[in-house]
């Protein structure tokens, strides 16, 4: 009995010191993420918790659809236009010219349009819910919302966090269908091909396998965008400062995250499809 | 069983607060009587507003006992804690007016977020309500931006007041605001004590506000009371420091 308290105490110690010999900014990062999970937690009891704020959330995906479309369109097209364009000689020169459509479509759809969409996502309305959230903390509002018993995390978070979820992967979408549009006008810069025979080429080459896994993964990249986004927010420092931070540190972290969820999904479906 | 304790709305017994190695509050009790406005003063950045920040638990207390209305603040779980909040008015120094939102937004949304009612027209009569209780009928669809200092607070004070608070803690209600604004806030603020029956606890360091609207003054310096009294005790009292501040 003595031996095995003994030996408690002694793992006790070895696990504090171990602890203890990692540097700051890994100690940081660590407490960094245990706080974002439990944030993560704190959202998901208040999803489920009444009231339930309708009006609000279809304002907030409203105003995130709304604020970054022009943006998505813009670059959805170019990206489809440069992709063709730049990969065009190369198909030429092996002689795949007209495997064009369904590199361009496969490229898209699987990987460039999510992930560039859910960049710009994460630049355009990752800040915005940053810096909106952290001036409402520097000018406590949000304490405001917390004396009054009305659960500033029900309200202000969880609307959001719907809202990012529900509108990144329409954006991937239409972003995605800009950047097939811009693929179509790049090769008929160069030779003509009908529009029948452009979505021919396209649609017969994705797959099943194509569309969902790409499609699964943009929820997840609007999720992480909306929860990282509303916790600098939310945890802000003090001063217009913290507000600046909180803008930049929501577009670097959520950007970080969406390359490692990326990295995980290609990992997932490349696991149930081979 | 009947403590005689009981007779406070609020009883706090050796409060500390620390902000890393920086002591802001030492050993700090208070007792607050029903339907008494008790004023806490003191110099700017003694922690005067982190003793309110303590009691609703915004900022996490080190406290042997606190209890308001009857409940102990520390121990209280997250649901109990909210209920508790919703007996409690809190007037921000800047208002903390909702930006987003109109005059009427701001006061319905407590009112519809604690459920206290869902219906449209019952809403809308207590926000008129309240909003005649501070003289401020005319800016009910204005947003915030276009209300002056004054007109903040008492839009701040008329949302505190929908949710008919026990109690209401008042932080720096009349900082910022010109001689003859601060005199009227001050004015409202008795006005309403004695109208709702509420309790005050209001933390300023404007004497005219003090000497309008407490019935009872404690001084805070160096993270302790140094004095408790009337505002003519303290004019009178043995500490040069308060006789000083009170000039």
């Amino acid at each position: 009995m003595v031996f095995r308290r003994k030996r408690k105490y002694r793992e006790k110690i070895i696990k504090r010191s171990i602890w203890q010999q990692l540097p700051e900014e890994s100690q940081n990062f660590f407490i960094e993420t245990a706080n974002i999970l439990r944030f993560a937690g704190q959202f998901f009891v208040e999803l489920v918790t009444p009231p339930y704020e309708h009006k609000e959330m279809i304002r907030q995906t409203y105003e995130i659809g709304y604020r970054t479309l022009a943006l998505v369109s813009i670059t959805g097209f170019i990206l489809g236009l440069v992709l063709t364009l730049q990969s065009r000689p190369i198909m030429i020169a092996f002689g795949a010219e007209s495997m064009l459509p369904s590199m361009v479509s496969i490229s898209v759809i699987r990987e460039v349009g999510p992930v560039i969409t859910a960049l710009i996502c994460a630049g355009k309305i990752g800040s915005s819910i940053g810096a909106e959230l952290g001036s409402m903390r520097v000018t406590e509002q949000i304490d405001a919302m917390d004396v009054s018993g009305t659960r500033p995390i029900n309200y202000v978070v969880a609307t959001r966090v719907i809202a990012t979820t529900l509108m990144v992967p329409i954006l991937v979408f239409y972003a995605d269908a800009l950047a097939l549009l811009g693929s179509y006008v790049a090769l008929n810069l160069n030779s003509e091909m009908t529009i029948s025979l452009f979505l021919n080429k396209v649609l017969g080459s994705l797959g099943f396998m194509d569309v969902i896994p790409a499609t699964i993964k943009t929820v997840f990249f609007g999720f992480a965008i909306g929860l990282i986004g509303t916790y600098k927010g939310y945890y802000s420092g003090r001063g217009t400062q913290g507000v600046g931070k909180a803008a930049n540190t929501a577009v670097v972290t959520s950007s970080l995250i969406i390359f490692i969820i990326d990295l995980l999904a290609v990992q997932v479906s490349n696991l149930l499809m081979y | 069983m009947n403590d005689k304790n009981d007779e406070y709305i609020v009883d706090i017994k050796n409060l500390h607060k620390r902000f890393d190695d920086r002591i802001v509050l030492d050993n700090v009790s208070l007792r607050v009587a029903h339907g008494e406005n008790v004023a806490v003063v003191g110099r700017s950045g003694v922690g005067k507003s982190v003793l309110l920040k303590c009691m609703v638990r915004l900022l996490k207390p080190e406290v042997d006992k606190m209890t308001i209305l009857g409940q102990n603040v520390p121990v209280l779980n997250k649901n109990d804690l909210n209920h508790l909040r919703q007996r409690i008015g809190f007037l921000f120094q800047g208002g903390a007016l909702y930006d987003s939102m109109t005059v009427r937004d701001n006061l319905s949304f407590p009112v519809r977020r604690t459920l206290i009612s869902k219906n449209k027209q019952e809403v809308n009569r207590m926000v008129e309500e309240a909003l005649d209780h501070v003289e401020l009928l005319d800016a009910i669809d204005k947003y915030p931006e276009e209300l002056s200092g004054g007109m903040k607070k008492r839009v701040g004070l008329a949302r505190t007041l929908i949710l008919n608070p026990d109690i209401i803690l008042y932080d720096e209600p009349t900082t910022g605001l010109d001689p003859i604004t601060s005199r009227n806030i001050s004015n409202l603020i008795l006005r309403i004590q004695k109208e709702f029956q509420t309790t005050s606890i209001i933390v300023t360091h404007d004497l005219t506000c003090t000497k309008i609207t407490a019935n009872n003054i404690v001084v805070l310096q160096d993270g302790r009371f140094i004095e408790k009294g009337t505002f003519d005790d303290m004019k009178n009292s043995d500490q040069e420091f308060v006789r000083d501040f009170f000039q």
